[in-house]
């Protein structure tokens, strides 16, 4: 099957560029950086050697650590998923291997599916381990997760999230033949989902964000409201790449 | 359609039996050239692919290179790769884009002669604007004027149609009243006058081979003097310059 051969070919094509290296050495980097600054803090203020100003630092908690982790990834990681694969089309068009490859017998749903499949899992991959580390520095330096059976569910929300985010890069690297501006366009896209929840009620419990709110949830024990995080999600990431699909399907190489 | 399937219905047919290299072809540069071939027969899912990749490996003369990374490979040696992939599945028909374009001689030579063994058993369809090339390895041939047919038939056939006879001569000087004189006899076609140099059109040649000599002698130094044929090269600027 087509589609084997391709995604197979992403993932060595990853090794080859470093990205399967690179990308969940940053999501690591940033796991093991929020528990270790929050534990630092108080040592750095006393450096800092402001005198006669009192500084009340309150407690840090397992939840603190984990949900920075957390912001960190969908505003920094976001940044660096967006970077990793906004050439994941664009790239090939522009060099003509897009046009060499789809005159073989490979459809054009098997060529954009692999892409979406092997940077869904660089994506996994790097956020997953990164929030391990993340997990296992704050369980050392700060404190015990309070809820940590309900922690894994909490981690695979905001995963859903960055899956949703690789769709919009995929569609946006059909779209647009600059890499940068794939780029650019999806992560303007996936930072104005932010926004929608200030639109009401129904909109903050169902657009992707509410996922965020969910996970953070799911850490101080409250599971409630997840099925309608999750199915909006699921619904749009398909919706996505049947439109990008569609595109590439009419795109002229 | 193309052998017989039709490009729409039944693409994933047509993608079988054909090969395809593009003007400039482009490879996944990080891999080496046997890797390239490996993924392009499995993408066919072709048996025995490591045999079959070795033989075109050898065939294109990349078998000694076969582990370099593309991205060092010669533009000559990536031409030949190209060639090598569109024929991993023993395609009916293989299209070729500009094959020799952007080759030094050296390695027009080696694809051109690569493309010769190939035809033997495949039918190759080859768009360049090399006509000597054209000229060299093509049986027949259609010439395509701002994506109009002008033209299609074997080359015999559009020699006989098109490529009359010729006169070319060259003279010390430029022949501008020969050139006038010339073009009111009822045995000329056409002259063309480039600097110093004569091609005369007839229609009747045995009459011209009689004939002609007597127009031209004493008139200018005369060089040079033969009855050619036309190149392709001429047919085509004949054609499409009307």
């Amino acid at each position: 099957m087509s589609f084997v051969v391709m995604f197979k070919k992403e993932i060595r094509e990853m090794i080859s560029s470093y990205k399967i290296f690179i990308v969940p050495v940053i999501f690591v980097f940033f796991g093991i950086l929020q528990p270790v600054t929050m534990y630092l803090l108080p040592e750095i203020l006393k450096t800092t050697g402001a005198q006669g100003i009192v500084i009340e630092i309150l407690p840090m908690t397992f939840f603190d650590s984990m949900s920075k982790y957390f912001s960190t990834i969908l505003q920094i990681g976001a940044i660096v998923i967006a970077l990793s694969a906004m050439g994941a089309i664009s790239k090939e068009r522009n060099s003509g291997t897009a046009a060499l490859i789809l005159s073989k017998p490979v459809s054009r749903a098997s060529f954009i599916f692999s892409k979406f499949m092997a940077y869904s899992l660089l994506t996994l991959l790097s956020f997953f381990l990164g929030a391990l580390s993340c997990w296992y520095y704050t369980d050392l330096l700060i404190g015990k997760a309070e809820y940590p059976d309900l922690l894994p569910g909490a981690i695979c929300l905001l995963a859903l999230l960055l899956i949703l985010l690789v769709a919009m890069v995929v569609l946006a690297s059909i779209i647009f033949k600059s890499q940068i501006a794939a780029g650019v366009s999806a992560l303007i896209s996936f930072y104005m989902l932010g926004i929608l929840p200030i639109l009401g009620n129904i909109w903050e419990k169902a657009t992707p964000y509410a996922l965020m709110n969910r996970a953070c949830g799911l850490m101080v024990g409250k599971v409630e409201n997840i099925p309608i995080a999750i199915w909006p999600n699921l619904v749009l990431i398909a919706a996505l790449m049947l439109l990008a699909w569609q595109i590439f399907e009419h795109k002229e190489l | 359609m193309v052998a017989g399937h039709s490009i729409l219905k039944d693409p994933k047919n047509v993608h079988t039996l054909m090969g395809y290299l593009p003007e400039e072809p482009c490879f996944y540069e990080w891999m080496d050239g046997e890797s390239f071939l490996y993924f392009i027969g499995d993408l066919f899912k072709i048996p025995n692919v490591e045999d079959r990749v070795n033989k075109l490996l050898k065939d294109a003369g990349l078998y000694e290179v076969r582990k370099r990374k593309i991205k060092k490979y010669s533009k000559g040696m990536k031409q030949r790769l190209g060639i090598a992939q569109a024929l991993i599945n023993n395609p009916k028909i293989l299209f070729l884009d500009e094959p020799c374009s952007a080759l030094d001689p050296m390695g027009r030579l080696e694809v051109l002669n690569t493309i010769t063994k190939i035809k033997e058993e495949t039918t190759v369809f080859m768009s360049s604007h090399i006509l000597a090339d054209i000229d060299r390895i093509c049986n027949s041939v259609a010439i395509i004027d701002k994506g109009h047919l002008i033209t299609q038939s074997s080359m015999s056939e559009l020699r006989n149609r098109f490529a009359k006879p010729m006169f070319k001569m060259v003279f010390e000087q430029e022949p501008v009243e020969l050139e006038r004189k010339l073009e009111k006899l009822d045995l000329i076609e056409g002259v063309k006058r480039n600097r110093e140099e004569l091609v005369v059109y007839v229609n009747d040649v045995e009459r011209a081979k009689k004939e002609l000599p007597s127009y031209i002698i004493s008139e200018y130094a005369l060089l040079k003097y033969e009855l050619t044929s036309p190149t392709l090269e001429d047919i085509f600027i004949n054609l499409v310059g009307q």
